[in-house]
């Protein structure tokens, strides 16, 4: 409740903004194929920086679809295939020759279900920062400043070295957090990440997020509409692998301008 | 009232399955060791075989059933494994991939009756291996690559896609993710069947029956160069194993006490594959254990 009154009074500085801010990432026409099956169909739409964009819509609407789609996570898929273009510095990340590996490490990722690698906390912390090549002694100081991104570093600091699936669920998903930022994104992906948690893990999962905005840019996918409403900036409502409607937070759920967008917030479906 | 009686009617068919099972089990062991545990001493471990006198021991056929075994794994392992981490991993759906898996299908059910026979044609003729280490063991490579491959690519498997994709979705490579994150946690199933396979290679007698010969060399335990004719070592000589021993004592055996030397060499061989079986379970949780930095 808090959270929504303090977005409302902050949102006259906010919009002010908006108008100055160039988008991170610009998608353009961008259509998304299984197979015969088009599950994304020509979305375009801005990303902006450090600010933390919604895609709703009932399941199977395409939006995890659209998410994965912008770090070639999709690419593990053989069927699928992508048209359109998302533009980000200059590129098309849709491009053949883009090396997915350096893209993944700027646009990072976490899941829906809680990922943590079966070793020890700091292990996930340092598995990538391995395979990066970063020497021994620089780690320790990654492994603590991104852990206290996350806000999990008190609950962990005495157990670096017990293993990750001991933590909650709560904590695993703080724990990938954490991990993603390891690597300095400029863009974090939350596919649905509450969505497997309590209300509190929740509550906790959702502040970070306010919190790590001033920093990163984020983009969230929620079954949850609620949430979205409290955490996020810009919202996207898809339906059908269409892009129903694209706009501020507080406008789309005050006062959408598409019949399905209201049918849905309102409840009339889902 | 009906929905009862047939949940205990299940129940009560599988615990009777599980009973059987183990009692079969249970007195097969029982059997074997009564039998055969009063002949086995030190005596017996480490005295040569004789063919016809009293008092043979089966010395230089337990080392054979070793050193085959350890030649073995070390044609099968390693193109097992990488054979499994293609199959789980690289191989793309297809044709091409289907022979492939319908191949690897095939070789494990092949009676290995013939697999010894092939290994005659092709190791011990063909390549002009003769009757040697080296021939039993390309042959018992034939019959183990499959179990492995299988073993390795289920493991792999059955690791959850969530753990690939969170690596992924870091910037790794897919290799390094195969390496770092896959191959470990996919490797105690791994060990545990490739310890569980060395049971069955370490107990198999059909495969080489033609290829590693039925007659051993008495060895010269205190020469260890691998070209010397009666060294433990050469890979090029014929090496009779326990269970060929077995074999061949029970149905060509001429000295009188051939009933106490197939049943000790039989207890012998069942308490080695067992030793087998519980380090593959001991070790792989160990390992995974470890890996994982739970306790």
């Amino acid at each position: 409740m808090d959270m929504v009154e303090n977005n409302m009074k902050t949102k006259p500085l906010d919009k002010s903004k908006e108008i100055n801010s160039v988008p991170l990432l610009q998608l353009d026409e961008l259509s998304v194929y299984y197979g015969e099956n088009h599950a994304v169909k020509n979305v375009s739409m801005p990303i902006e920086e450090n600010k933390v964009t919604a895609f709703i819509g009932p399941s199977g609407c395409g939006k995890s679809t659209l998410l994965r789609t912008i770090n070639r996570m999709n690419d593990q898929i053989s069927i699928a295939r992508y048209e359109g273009n998302i533009e980000y510095e200059g590129l098309n990340l849709l491009e053949k020759n883009i090396d997915v590996v350096a893209l993944r490490k700027e646009i990072g990722m976490v899941f829906q279900e809680p990922n943590p690698f079966p070793k020890p906390i700091k292990e996930n912390i340092t598995h990538a920062l391995k395979f990066m090549g970063m020497k021994k002694k620089d780690m320790e100081e990654v492994v603590e400043n991104s852990l206290k991104q996350a806000a999990i570093w008190d609950e962990v600091k005495d157990r670096l070295k017990s293993s990750a699936l001991s933590l909650s669920g709560g904590q695993q998903q703080r724990l990938c957090i954490a991990r993603a930022l390891a690597l300095k994104p400029r863009v974090l992906l939350l596919d649905e990440p509450t969505s497997a948690l309590d209300p509190i893990s929740s509550a906790k999962v959702e502040d970070l997020i306010i919190e790590l905005k001033k920093h990163y840019t984020i983009v969230i996918v929620t079954h949850n509409m609620e949430q979205a409403a409290r955490i996020s900036d810009n919202t996207a409502f898809m339906y059908n692998g269409d892009l129903v409607e694209f706009g501020n937070t507080s406008q789309l759920f005050t006062n959408p301008k598409e019949k399905r967008t209201e049918d849905y917030i309102s409840g009339k479906f889902s | 009232m009906n929905r009862r009686i047939t949940n205990k009617l299940a129940t009560i068919v599988f615990v009777l399955c599980a009973a059987i099972m183990s009692i079969t089990l249970v007195y097969l062991l029982g059997y074997i060791l009564t039998s055969g545990l009063s002949y086995v001493d030190m005596d017996f471990l480490t005295s040569n075989s004789s063919s016809f006198q009293e008092g043979g021991g089966i010395k230089n056929q337990l080392w054979n059933s070793f050193y085959i075994l350890v030649v073995t794994m070390i044609f099968s392992v390693p193109l097992g494994v990488l054979g499994g981490i293609y199959l789980a991993e690289y191989a793309k759906p297809g044709k091409l991939t289907n022979v492939i898996r319908t191949s690897v299908e095939v070789l494990s059910s092949l009676p290995s009756i013939v697999v010894g026979m092939f290994g005659l044609l092709v190791f011990v003729q063909y390549a002009g291996l003769g009757y040697s280490i080296i021939a039993g063991a390309l042959a018992l490579t034939v019959f183990n690559l499959p179990i492995i491959v299988r073993v390795t690519e289920d493991s792999l498997r059955a690791i959850p896609v969530k753990q690939k994709n969170a690596s992924l979705a870091l910037g790794i490579t897919h290799w390094h993710t195969v390496k770092t994150v896959l191959v470990p946690a996919a490797f105690p199933g791994i060990l545990t069947g490739v310890l569980l396979s060395a049971g069955r290679v370490f107990g198999e007698a059909a495969a080489l029956l033609f290829t590693a010969g039925l007659s051993t060399r008495n060895l010269d335990f205190g020469t260890w160069d691998p070209f010397d004719s009666t060294s433990p070592l050469n890979p090029f000589r014929s090496a009779e194993t326990l269970s060929v021993h077995i074999w061949k004592v029970n149905s060509q055996g001429i000295m009188p006490d051939l009933d106490a030397i197939a049943n000790g060499s039989a207890a012998v061989l069942i308490i080695f594959v067992l030793i087998f079986n519980v380090t593959a379970r001991v070790i792989g949780n160990m390992i995974f254990n470890k890996i994982t930095g739970s306790k």
